[in-house]
């Protein structure tokens, strides 16, 4: 008897675990279809996937800017401590003024920042896609519109595509994925334009008096082998635009 | 308040001697100290007006005056155009106005732009792929355009531009067309009315820049289309600077309770409420933003500043009042901001207070980078100064630093010129230019309306050495030389009659010790110093010698005294380098090397003098001077006329004696005239003359004796006459046994009693006995004076000195002391100048060093330079120890032949080789120079034995060389490497031959030139005639003057004759010919002399007409709508020669500058940018003859800033007309006069416009001219009838 008292209890309990259990993997499973269910388009936040991830390109490719005279890769350089520097002015005879290799620097810039970063650009809307495709959103886009402005202290990225985001009923567009990077580039640019602009005409450019006059900016100049390096340092953000000059060589003799 | 407007007007001439010392301000106005004062005042002011006129920001505002005479000094290019490569011809002048005559042949050019000019020209691509570069047609790209003989600038391909973008307002310089992404102009100074800077205004900074770029800029920030474009064209640099410090700020209010702290400007972009003088964080503006103890810098400002919580910055950083709220209320009055007291030090390292000033010491900087303990906040005013050398600096101080003494020629090989700049607390280093192609001038005041300033500035500018050393070659070089920028008179003074003037280089160059091409150059630059100074001989009155003339070249003082002169040529000579080691290159004969004490006077060079620095000079000169180039491919006529002249002048004097000595020989005394030869030059002019007198007195005497004949005095008569010839015989006797005067005085007593005797013996007058005691009293004293006989012209003595190019010590201990010092960070130059063995490593990379090559412990090893070796020869007997020359299939080598050999080493060395067997030290010849390098070719020419034993000499035709190399490291190859040869020997059966002559063949002469100096060479000793027919030598009329002596030729072409020549006519057709071994006549072995058998037609020309110039351009005032415009200065000219040379300058004929493009073409080409007003231009012309004209032209450039003027309307009909003042394009529109251009109505360009109209209307009329000009509004509006 009192075995059998023991036997109903402890069906009882098998039970009451098996129904704890069915009830919280119903629950569970509810809680997980209602989760998905409840996620739409408009919940997403492409823009700021995309802005993330074509910022950090533009960052680089501005460093690589910075580093090499404007350009992705230095176009004709003189190598100095173990780096090329990037000829912006250039004369190959001795006793002349040089010329100007890299009119139009900001352009220049904006273009070769553009060439360097639009793949990996490209390749942020594709992230993002097989990211929200994974998430069972589907992702449709548009032609893309992107350049680079440089502007005083930043460097703003004009990238516009259209985006659809839909799942079911649900859509959402996107357009603008605009963003702006804080670089003084634009200041050395600006700066490496009015050295190689006095360069080209004087063979000289006197840093010292930039300096004083503009005591943000630090101007390093060596004269290495029969070419100038120089180094435009922004000393807040120790930013450096590099390149080299070679205006006015002197012969080693007659 | 006194007190801080001196420091304010401090700070102000701070800045602006940074404008005048820094140049880098192209616009500076020319009275910006006298303006200063007013600066702020004015500024103020307009800045009020500004923000009224926002509205019509395109108002017209007067320029500034153009540059400054300094701005124009520090602005100019810092390099001299330098010219002409070292010559031959005159060097230099000794103290008695004769020319010293560098004997080395070479031809005037330009100093080349390119290192390969030979047959170069402007390629657009070489193969390098460098874009317009000078270079030999080989090395220009297959598909590249090329332009032989061009320079870059003159070419179409390669013409420079100024590329620009109108939208953006960007004007770049000197960029070629094909480069140019955007609009290109041939103007390369961009002098475009849109390219002018004005201040841009972007809320409280400021930046000096186009208006293209200021609309960019603003509508860039974040104000977006809202923002008004402020750009200022009537400000400098400085102005617009300080414009930014002193704006009206005060907080902007905007709704919601935020704000902005700004200038009323951004205010109103924003489109909120300006409250002046007040902070965002005052209590009554009620705005979200409060006090915080943070603070920041600011961009453009020197101070540390509060920061509030919405992020604007509020009063200086004050750390005793970061709780004040009246501190937070309103922006405080300098004066009453805290360290407002610091004078002397901006408040650097400050804990409290962040009143910063960069000027007088402190700027702001980050606390925690400094590591720096500040009281509150994380920035500080960091100390700007810097210390070097235990002196203290200011910021933006710069200071010159030397490797050792300069000036004076005394600049050490390998040294450099430093510029050190105190920059925020940082010292920096400027290596100036090497090779001392820059030097470092130092200025410690400069002076402010009247008051004279303490501030170091220092600058590298370009070296004038060249320049300098070219002035030798210049026809009065030498009086300009001590006029010109960085030269000086080397004055040697060393005996007598040894005393001359060179111009040389405060600061010589340095030249390049590995570069071959370098390396020739340097020889001959060196070369200049290469001066023998002959040491005469004369007899005592009583027998024996004594020395005459220049008895100091036989001290010390010759090699010092030289060796000074060679090192203030360049990097040549015994000196030392920058460690102070000393190497000696140079050699001196018959005549003491420096001493110990001359050397430690070297040494003690390498050590800087404190205090010493390069003075700053005119700079205006300068580039004047540098502009006075040399001719290329002139034959330096005008120069050499000058030489050969005034040689000429000394040959004539000498031409004298000759004619003495003809005369002794004609008398039958021939047996002693070659002795009488005399040297030439001045010393020769001085025994000449004393002979002259002699002659003189014997003739004097003679014609005293005629009369006494025709008396009737026949036996007296007879014994004078006797006498008299006698005393003659006896004199020309002496003179040609080289007699003491004592020996020539008894010759002659002798000589007068023995004609008397042999007279009174003839004509019967006295004793007919000849043996009389008179006879033995003659024969004894003839006897006696015998005794006297001195031959001292043997003992005169070439005292010689060579210069040699500097070379490095042996070894490489001293290399890595190279890599010492980080403020002088090493070069290549530096490097080689430490050690033989020491290189440059790991070059461009970051660990470059200089470092010794491995020492291998072996000598060099020798080999013959194949394929180097003259026609017709070749190497024979090839061992390991040596090799021998023979003509091609065997036998020895023709004499006078050009004989071309070299030898090769397994490693870089020096090589020497003499005739007889000595250590390397001792050896007289340099095989191939004196340079470390594995290529050793020679060239010389040897006699025939046979001419050198018919005059004594005992020379055979065997020769045999004895070569010693030594490696970097001092090994020298073991025992000597011999070359053998054999030089064929007589009889001579051949002419001599005319290697070079000069003018060269078929020359032009100068128009007026009545005569010609013209020498030959030949390859052997000989005299030589000319005549106007093609005749036999010996029936050409005119010999020539051939003063060289056998063995030492005075050219190294050879032998020199010369003579001159008539050159009457358009066409001077001339034969010359030669004839060999001079010496046999006095042997009475003429006829084993060999004459030509062809004459040498030799042809000088006159051009048609002298060179003259057509037109100069521009010949008229012209407008222009810059304040700076480019022009092309144009000459053509015609007739004179082939080549012709403009020169241009400013200010006078004195100071002339050599044109951009002339030489060969007729129309000559200076490219000028020149400010508005009156240019008066002096213009010469020559060509290479010497022939010259001069011209001036005036015009004015009229800066055109005026607009079109209304000078009558009317109307006939429907049509109104308008005639304007100037041409001009006209507009109308009816709907008032604030319209844009484009909106407008054309009327037509030209004078006349005409409209139809509709009676009743008005028509608001608006005029521009060709530049652009227009009002404002209209130009006029008229109603229509």
């Amino acid at each position: 008897m009192v075995t059998e008292i023991n036997n109903k209890r402890g069906q009882l309990t098998i039970f009451i675990i098996v129904a704890v259990v069915l009830v919280v993997a119903i629950i569970a499973a509810f809680w997980f279809i209602g989760k998905r269910t409840t996620e739409t388009p408009a919940n997403l936040n492409p823009k700021q996937f995309v802005q993330k991830c074509v910022r950090d390109a533009v960052e680089n490719s501005v460093e690589k800017m910075l580093e090499n005279g404007g350009q992705r890769m230095p176009s004709q350089a003189i190598s100095y401590q173990g780096t090329e520097w990037n000829y912006l002015c250039y004369q190959a005879d001795f006793y002349l003024g040089c010329y100007n290799l890299h009119p139009m620097l900001e352009f220049l810039i904006e273009n070769e920042i553009k060439e360097d970063t639009k793949r990996e650009v490209q390749a942020c809307f594709d992230s993002m896609r097989e990211d929200f495709e994974s998430k069972g959103f589907d992702v449709s886009g548009g032609s893309t519109d992107y350049s680079i402005d440089l502007l005083p202290g930043m460097v703003e990225v004009n990238l516009k595509k259209r985006i659809d985001v839909v799942r079911g009923d649900s859509s959402q567009s996107y357009e603008d994925f605009g963003t702006k990077i804080l670089s003084p580039i634009y200041e050395l640019m600006r700066i490496a334009r009015e050295v190689v602009n006095s360069e080209s005409q004087y063979c000289h450019f006197e840093y010292n008096g930039y300096m004083l006059l503009y005591p943000d900016y630090e101007i390093r100049r060596i004269d290495y082998s029969d070419s100038k390096i120089y180094r435009l340092i922004d000393r807040r953000t120790k930013a450096e635009f590099k390149f080299a000059v070679r205006s006015c060589a002197f012969a080693p003799g007659v | 308040m006194n007190n801080k407007k001196a420091i304010a007007s401090f700070e102000l001439a701070l800045l602006v001697v940074s404008l005048f010392a820094f140049s880098h301000l192209m616009y500076a106005s020319e009275g910006v100290f006298e303006e200063l004062d007013d600066i702020y005042e004015e500024a103020r002011a307009e800045n009020a007006r500004q923000i009224a006129d926002m509205a019509t920001p395109e108002k017209t505002i007067p320029r500034k005056t153009i540059l400054s005479s300094i701005i124009g000094y520090l602005k100019k290019p810092m390099i001299p155009q330098v010219s002409a490569e070292i010559t031959e011809t005159i060097i230099g002048y000794d103290d008695f106005g004769q020319p010293i005559i560098l004997t080395e042949e070479t031809t005037i050019t330009n100093f080349e732009i390119s290192s390969n000019s030979f047959g170069s020209g402007c390629c657009g691509l070489t193969t390098g792929g460098q874009k317009c570069a000078t270079v030999s047609p080989e090395d220009c790209g297959a598909s590249s355009q090329f332009a032989e003989g061009a320079l870059c600038d003159s070419t179409s391909f390669c013409q420079k531009g100024c590329c620009y973008d109108e939208s953006s307002g960007t004007y770049d310089k000197n960029v070629l067309k094909t480069e140019c992404p955007k609009s290109w102009v041939r103007d390369p100074n961009c002098n475009m009315p849109a390219a002018k800077l004005g201040c841009c205004m972007l809320g409280t900074s400021s930046f000096f820049e186009t208006l293209g770029q200021c609309e960019v800029d603003t509508f860039g920030r974040a104000l977006g289309t809202n923002a008004v474009v402020d750009w200022r064209e009537d400000l400098n640099e400085a102005g617009c600077l300080i414009l930014s410090s002193i704006q009206t700020e005060g907080a902007c209010v905007l709704a919601g309770g935020d704000c902005k702290y700004g200038t009323e400007i951004d205010c109103l972009s924003y489109q909120g409420q300006f409250n002046e003088g007040y902070l965002c964080t005052s209590p009554s503006l009620n705005t979200s933003c409060e006090m915080t103890e943070q603070t920041t810098c600011v961009e453009g400002r020197d101070g540390v500043y509060f920061l509030d919580s919405c992020g604007n910055y509020a009063n200086v950083y004050d750390s005793s009042r970061k709780d004040d709220p009246t501190y937070w209320n309103q922006i405080v009055a300098p004066e009453d901001i805290c360290g407002d007291n610091d004078v002397e030090g901006g408040n650097a390292k400050s804990k409290s207070c962040g009143n910063c000033n960069r000027f007088l010491g402190g700027i702001c900087s980050s606390a925690s980078e400094d590591n720096f303990d500040v009281n509150v906040g994380e920035f500080y005013c960091k100390d700007t100064g810097c210390m070097y050398d235990g002196d203290h600096y200011e910021n933006g101080e710069s200071w010159c630093v030397y490797d050792g003494k300069i000036g004076d020629g005394d600049d050490i090989v390998g040294s450099r010129h430093w510029k050190y700049v105190c920059s925020q607390g940082v010292t920096q280093v400027e290596p100036c230019a090497d090779y001392r192609n820059q030097i470092c001038v130092q200025s410690n005041t400069f002076e402010v309306n009247g008051t004279e300033a303490q501030f170091r500035n220092a600058a590298c500018i370009a070296n004038n050495w060249r320049e300098c050393v070219d002035l030798n070659s210049q026809e009065g070089g030498l009086e300009r030389c001590e006029e010109t920028l960085n030269c000086r008179i080397e004055k040697i003074a060393i005996a007598d009659k040894f005393a001359f003037s060179v111009c040389t280089g405060k600061y010589p160059g340095g030249f390049s010790f590995s570069d071959e091409r370098y390396q020739e150059t340097a020889k001959k630059i060196c070369g200049m110093a290469d001066q023998t100074c002959k040491v005469i001989y004369k007899a005592k009155t009583w027998g024996g010698c004594e020395i005459a003339v220049n008895e100091d070249c036989l001290e010390e003082g010759f090699a010092q005294g030289m060796n000074d002169l060679c090192r203030a040529l360049g990097d040549c000579g015994g000196a030392v380098n920058v460690e102070g080691v000393y190497s000696e290159n140079y050699n001196v004969k018959e005549s003491p090397m420096l001493g110990a004490g001359a050397i430690a006077k070297l040494v003690a060079m390498a050590t800087p003098i404190k205090g010493q620095f390069a003075e700053v000079e005119d700079y205006t000169e300068f580039l004047e001077a540098a502009g006075l180039i040399g001719s290329p491919g002139d034959p330096g006529d005008g120069e050499d006329d000058e030489g050969l002249i005034s040689s000429k002048n000394v040959n004539m004097v000498g031409a004298g004696m000759a004619g003495i000595a003809f005369a002794g020989y004609a008398a039958g005394f021939s047996a002693f005239t070659v002795a009488a030869a005399p040297a030439t030059g001045i010393y020769g002019a001085t025994s000449l003359s004393q002979v002259a007198t002699a002659g003189q007195a014997w003739m004097g005497g003679a014609s005293a004796g005629t009369p006494a004949t025709s008396a009737g005095m026949a036996p007296f008569a007879g014994a004078m006459m006797g006498a008299g010839i006698g005393l003659m015989v006896g004199f020309m006797v002496a003179k040609q046994m080289g007699l003491s005067p004592g020996g020539s005085i008894l010759m002659g007593i002798g000589g007068a009693l023995m004609g008397v005797k042999i007279a009174s013996v003839l004509l019967g007058g006295g004793n007919v006995l000849l043996f009389t005691p008179l006879f033995f009293i003659a024969l004894f004293l003839i006897l006696i004076a015998m005794y006297f006989k001195a031959k001292c012209e043997a003992m005169n003595t070439d005292v010689t000195f060579e210069c040699k190019p500097w070379q490095p010590p042996t070894g490489g201990s001293d290399c890595e002391k190279c890599n010492d010092d980080l403020l002088k960070p090493c070069s290549e130059y530096r490097c080689k100048s430490l050690g033989a063995a020491c290189e440059l490593v790991n070059v461009g990379e970051e660990n470059e060093m200089c470092h010794s090559k491995a020492d291998d412990g072996k000598p060099p090893v020798l080999n013959p330079q194949l394929g180097v070796i003259s026609e017709d020869m070749e190497y024979d007997d090839i061992t390991g120890g040596g090799f021998s020359i023979t003509s091609v299939g065997g036998g020895c080598i023709e004499a006078y032949t050009p004989l071309i050999f070299g030898v090769v080493t397994n490693e870089l060395a020096q090589c020497r080789f003499d005739m007889i067997a000595e250590d390397f030290a001792e050896m007289d010849f340099d095989l191939g120079g004196n340079s470390y390098k594995y290529n050793h070719t020679t060239t010389f020419t040897l006699p025939d034995p046979s001419h050198g034993q018919s005059q004594g000499a005992n020379w055979t035709g065997d020769i045999t060389l004895y070569v010693k190399c030594r490696d970097a490291f001092g090994h020298e190859n073991p025992g000597f490497y011999q070359i053998d040869s054999c030089v064929k020997e007589g009889p001579d059966k051949m002419g001599p031959v005319i290697r070079a002559t000069n003018p060269g063949n078929d020359a032009i002469v100068g128009f007026a030139v009545s005569e010609k100096n013209v020498s030959i060479m030949t390859n052997e000793l000989s005299t030589c005639r000319w005549d106007s027919s093609d005749l036999a030598y010996s029936a050409m009329a005119n010999s020539m003057e051939c003063t060289d002596t056998f063995g030492h030729p005075s050219n190294n072409q050879g032998y020199v004759c010369s003579d001159v020549l008539p050159t009457s006519r358009a066409e001077n057709v001339y034969y010359i010919r030669c004839m060999d071994q001079p010496w046999l006549d006095a042997l009475n072995r003429s006829d084993e002399r060999n004459p030509n058998e062809e004459s040498l037609v030799y042809i000088l020309r006159k051009p048609e007409k002298s060179i003259e110039i057509d037109w100069i351009e521009p010949s008229q005032d012209f407008e222009t709508n810059t304040e700076m415009t480019s022009i092309e200065l144009k000459v053509q000219t015609s007739g004179g020669g082939e080549w012709h040379f403009c020169s241009y300058s400013f200010q006078s004929f004195d100071n002339l500058i050599e044109m951009l493009e002339t030489g060969a073409e007729r129309i000559h080409v200076q490219p000028l940018n020149r400010p508005a007003g009156t240019d008066k231009i002096y213009i010469e012309c020559k060509d290479e003859t010497g022939d010259f004209v001069q011209s001036t032209i005036e015009f004015r450039i009229i800066y055109d800033t005026s607009t079109p003027q209304i000078a009558r309307v009317w109307q006939t009909g429907a049509t109104m007309h308008v005639i304007t003042t100037e041409p001009a394009e006209c507009i109308y529109t009816t709907t008032g006069c604030s319209y844009n251009w484009i909106n407008g109505t054309a009327m037509g360009n030209g004078i006349e416009h005409s409209i139809t109209t509709i009676a009743g209307k008005k028509y608001y009329i608006k005029c521009k001219d060709e530049f652009g000009n227009a009002p404002p509004g209209c130009s006029i509006a008229v109603h229509a009838v």
